[in-house]
């Protein structure tokens, strides 16, 4: 088990990062928190949005992998982070594009079926890969990864809401998280830093 | 294509070194501002923003929010263990001289069975009412997720 990250000090850092008057010679997180120790790029299998197995650390492997818990039912968080991302590697060469896989990690599994992650996923970049699994599955991964359960609000009510982990981890090519990007980041940020991610910890070929 | 120094001052901008605000609306001693909403990504879900500024010397408070045949909920948020839950609001309470951003994971709009639904460059129509100084109606720009001038 990692220890359990001290989260409020990570907040802080993360919201001091996206305050005014930030460092000039920020290296990997412009918009994102260094954290104090890396995260090992957790192992898990889930099923794909083309109900197909997908095995996180091995059909990562070489990859720079963005990996995010969250619900297509979201109305802000998770959609401003994955179009953000999405709009960022639009940004970049289809080559240095396709260095990364970026895994979103349904934590509503009961609405979102395969259909509606393919749909969802589908309008913002048609290479994101959505995954879904039964909800305690989801929970221990996010609880290795040392943060809290996905919190499912009453679902009998309509346009039930869903608590989720507002973080995407950056996992770089060394299949470590040295950087955690919490919401409020911006797509200048991104646009920033997911071109340095290529390079940044890459194993020596 | 902006050159780095302009989109170090859009930077600079976008992290809170705030302009005056840009009142689009009025009711009674409460001016609104800012406001932007996020086109849903598929089906009829979306978000929408804004800032109320308390210019009185009395309190009042957000009573209602609506949004045409949409359901418009205001949900705040509160963080445990890295993990973002969504509050309902019924009310939002403004002290004289009280600033409230609404903010991409804080309080925000939730907005359901929009219809018709908008699209990035459409104009979407919100009503706001608050107890004493009874409604406002503005016109809110709507734009693709996370590409607000906010963000």
């Amino acid at each position: 088990m990692p220890h359990p990250l001290k989260l409020r000090a990570l907040l802080a850092v993360a919201i001091l990062a996206s305050a005014c008057g930030r460092a000039k010679e920020a290296r990997l997180p412009e918009g994102g928190a260094q954290l104090p120790k890396p995260i090992l790029k957790p192992e898990f299998v889930l099923t794909d949005q083309n109900g197909k197995s997908f095995d996180f650390r091995k059909d990562t492997e070489g990859y720079v992998t963005l990996l995010f818990f969250g619900y297509t039912h979201c109305p802000d968080v998770c959609p401003v982070h994955m179009s953000n991302i999405a709009s960022a590697l639009q940004r970049m060469s289809p080559e240095d594009a396709r260095r990364f896989k970026v895994v979103f990690v349904t934590t509503d599994p009961a609405r979102d079926d395969a259909a509606r992650l393919k749909a969802w996923l589908g309008a913002l970049d048609p290479a994101f890969i959505g995954l879904r699994g039964p909800i305690d599955s989801i929970n221990s991964i996010t609880a290795n990864l040392g943060f809290g359960a996905a919190f499912v609000e009453d679902t009998t009510k309509k346009d039930y809401t869903v608590g989720h982990l507002g973080i995407v981890f950056a996992f770089t090519r060394d299949n470590l998280a040295h950087t955690i990007y919490p919401f409020g980041v911006r797509q200048e940020d991104w646009a920033k830093d997911l071109p340095r991610m290529i390079d940044a910890y890459a194993p020596p070929s | 294509m902006p050159r780095p120094a302009e989109l170090l001052a859009l930077a600079l901008l976008g992290i809170g070194c705030h302009q005056p605000p840009a009142v689009v609306a009025r009711a009674g001693n409460i001016e609104i501002s800012h406001p932007y909403a996020f086109a849903p990504v598929i089906g009829d879900e979306g978000s929408a923003y804004f800032t109320m500024k308390n210019a009185g010397a009395t309190a009042d408070t957000l009573t209602g929010v609506s949004a045409g045949k949409a359901t418009a909920m205001l949900h705040g948020s509160r963080e445990s263990g890295g993990v973002v839950r969504m509050v309902m609001l019924d009310i939002l309470p403004l002290k004289p001289g009280e600033t409230v951003a609404l903010a991409v994971g804080q309080i925000h709009l939730m907005l359901t069975g929009l219809d018709p639904v908008p699209h990035p460059g459409d104009t979407l129509q919100l009503t706001l009412t608050f107890a004493h100084g009874g409604p406002a109606t503005l016109g809110v720009p709507v734009y693709r997720y996370g590409e607000s001038p906010a963000e």
